[in-house]
């Protein structure tokens, strides 16, 4: 899967978890999730909860830090990292 | 290696309390699972400070874990620590099963029962209520005793529109009983109903799923493990097996659980105190989990005793009044029972302070006094006085927290 096609599936996600952000959909992917949506540990879990879903992955033990998470690049470094790891 | 030999491992490398158990009691292969003692409540309780791993301690004096606290069916009380990482990772082996089988996620809208104090809510009448968050609706239910009450908080649950209950059995029951003779409708938004603290019965059950049109899961959890069993599907109380190992002592039946999660206080061979049963399956279960399952949980029924002019004493609800004075005194009760005597009206509450403060003791004694008061209504009239476990020669013993004497 293309780097840009995760991030499309990425931000969807995102965007159905902050219904009520005020923030569009074009700019979501440049905002932190955590100083500026307010991401809690509820929130953080539902996003890991997805995306282990969405992507076939499973997000081992050592990543589960909200700074491993707080804007889509990061989100997308960490299922790119657990889907080559599936691979091999 | 399996995760379990891994903790094991671990403890037996980076964690003093665990180096010392395996001299004292000479255990010659650490990753053997089965020369570990049990631990009791008491021991966790006495060695909290202790039982820190490498590293840990210092997060811990710089307020970097987290701590869970249990306010003791047992009577005793004890607190455990997590590093974050682990403490999401435990959470989440929940979760990945709520999901898979329910299609629930931790940011959908969610109704809870709980006997906390609240400092910002909302009153109706009796009916105390707070929104922890935009996707948490939660009632304090120590002051919802009567059913016309019950009505006003399904009035509250369908304008809030949640996805899920998480609901103790006693209260599903009232509410169920509400709705019913009220004939109000369920909340269109509904989708999934989770029993916490004790299991359902089977009557309960499908009068539930009967109603409600939702499926219904039993989740048998701690606060020292999180979640230790979760029912599927297909009505098996699969053991999470990503978070904890799970035996049955030979002894009692008593529930003997090793966390395989949390490296900052790890739990060996904790004994949780629950009467279990479990069965391995002999085929994979059609939800595509193969956990063995516990197939009876006991030990954990609430004890709902009712005063003379008809209160309901609910022992969760002087657990959480203990459970709060610990959290303002930092963990000053070490154990505790209560006794209604019915003649006099009276709610003894005899505390142990540990050694270090028992000066605070009159300290202690008002404090309960007030939170007592606050948590129950005005009108009941129960006088409650605080003694000293020491003044108090006859424990009333395992999983007994009260006890009505006429």
């Amino acid at each position: 899967m293309e780097r840009n096609e995760i991030k499309i599936k990425v931000v969807d996600i995102l965007n159905t978890l902050f219904p009520n952000s005020g923030i569009d959909t074009s700019i979501l992917e440049y905002v932190d999730l955590i100083d500026d949506l307010g991401m809690d540990s509820m929130t953080f879990i539902s996003i890991v909860v997805e995306i282990e879903f969405v992507f076939n992955i499973i997000v081992p033990d050592d990543i589960l830090l909200m700074e491993n998470f707080k804007n889509v690049d990061d989100i997308v470094g960490v299922i790119e990292n657990m889907m080559s790891t599936t691979q091999e | 290696m399996t995760k379990l030999e891994r903790m094991l491992k671990y403890v037996s490398e980076h964690n003093d309390f665990y180096k010392r158990r395996i001299k004292e009691y000479g255990i010659t292969n650490p990753l053997d699972i089965t020369q570990w003692p049990i631990l009791t409540r008491k021991e966790l309780q006495e060695n909290r400070y202790n039982m820190f791993s490498d590293g840990y301690k210092s997060k811990y004096l710089h307020q970097q874990l987290k701590r869970q606290s249990s306010s003791g069916s047992t009577g005793i009380p004890v607190t455990v620590y997590w590093d974050y990482p682990d403490y999401y990772a435990s959470t989440l082996h929940l979760w990945r099963r709520r999901y898979l089988h329910y299609g629930v996620v931790p940011n959908d809208r969610r109704v809870t029962f709980t006997l906390n104090t609240f400092n910002l809510k909302y009153k109706v009448d009796d009916v105390l209520y707070k929104y922890y968050s935009p996707t948490e609706l939660s009632f304090n239910i120590s002051l919802i005793q009567e059913t016309v009450l019950y009505n006003k908080v399904i009035d509250i649950i369908d304008e809030f529109q949640p996805k899920w209950l998480y609901i103790q059995p006693f209260i599903l029951q009232k509410l169920l009983l509400s709705y019913i003779k009220n004939d109000k409708k369920p909340p269109k938004s509904l989708a999934y109903i989770e029993s916490v603290g004790e299991l359902l019965t089977a009557d309960l059950k499908q009068k539930v799923i009967d109603f409600f049109k939702v499926p219904i899961a039993n989740l048998y959890g701690s606060e020292e493990m999180n979640g230790i069993a979760f029912e599927c599907p297909h009505n098996h109380m699969h053991i999470i097996s990503e978070n904890v190992h799970v035996q049955q002592s030979d002894f009692n039946g008593s529930s003997i659980i090793t966390s395989l999660t949390n490296k900052a206080m790890p739990l060996i061979r904790y004994d949780q105190s629950d009467i279990i049963k479990i069965r391995s399956l002999s085929d994979s279960c059609s939800c595509g989990f193969s956990d063995p399952v516990i197939d009876i949980i006991t030990g954990r029924s609430s004890e709902n005793l009712y005063t003379k002019d008809g209160f309901e004493l609910n022992s969760l609800l002087l657990m959480e009044i203990i459970a709060e004075v610990n959290n303002q005194f930092d963990d000053i009760v070490i154990s505790y029972n209560f006794i209604y005597y019915k003649q006099d009206h009276k709610l003894k509450c005899y505390i142990k302070v540990d050694s270090f403060r028992k000066e605070w003791f009159y300290s202690i004694q008002s404090s309960i006094n007030e939170i007592f008061k606050r948590k129950i209504s005005s009108n009941i009239n129960i006088v409650i006085e605080v003694c000293s476990m020491n003044e108090y020669q006859n424990p009333l013993g395992k999983q007994k927290i009260l006890k009505i004497v006429d």
